[in-house]
């Protein structure tokens, strides 16, 4: 099985960690990168609010869902229509999911474990400061 | 050679610039350089200095020592 080991990242100065870089296409067509952190205690992909708009989301097709979160709950508002995301540098169809992104008040993307996870075997070497992903 | 490919676009697609004085913003990166940056944005796509293959996100704040989300 291919896999390749990518090194921890610490884009905003705050720390190294497993941020992978999708490139995902909104339901407008537009398309730009997303980089993200891998959160295996995200159930689907969170994506910061901003991002909506960007991919051409309206209000209705947009769902309010509750969503919990360390700080407690809140609210975020999950699409009902799929867009697509590839592992930066892949060629598609190769890591390539279709996503229902919750839009969340954050400013960190979160890649999550019934979405994106799904594409690859994760291992996480947090000693080396890296990560593998196996498909 | 997907996987060199695919090391390479991660490796070039991070930001490597200190970015905590655009913190609550949304910025555009090219290369290693930022080209905009706004409060809103669907306004930092349409600046005219910014390209489509610009990489747009926004900028936590980075004063946390620890993260959970």
């Amino acid at each position: 099985m291919p896999s390749v080991e990518l090194k921890y990242s610490n884009p905003f100065g705050n720390g190294s960690r497993p941020y992978l870089t999708m490139h995902a296409t909104g339901i407008n067509g537009t398309s730009g990168h997303i980089v993200g952190l891998l959160d295996s205690g995200a159930d689907t992909t969170a994506l910061p609010l901003g991002y909506a708009n960007l991919m051409g989301y309206t209000a209705d097709q947009l769902q309010r869902i509750e969503v919990g979160t360390a700080k407690g709950v809140g609210y975020g508002w999950r699409a009902t229509v799929p867009c697509v995301a590839t592992v930066a540098g892949a060629t598609p169809p190769t890591l390539t999911v279709s996503l229902l992104p919750t839009f969340v008040e954050s400013a960190t993307a979160l890649w999550g474990r019934g979405d994106v996870m799904r594409m690859f075997a994760l291992t996480i070497e947090d000693a080396k400061g890296t990560f593998t992903l196996t498909w | 050679m997907a996987v060199k490919e695919i090391q390479r676009e991660q490796a070039r697609s991070i930001p490597h610039i200190d970015l905590s004085s655009y913190a609550g913003q949304w910025v555009a990166i090219r290369g290693d350089k930022v080209v905009a940056s706004d409060l809103d944005a669907v306004a930092l796509r349409n600046r005219p200095e910014v390209e489509e293959t610009d990489t747009l996100l926004p900028v936590p704040d980075a004063s946390a020592d620890l993260l959970l989300l």
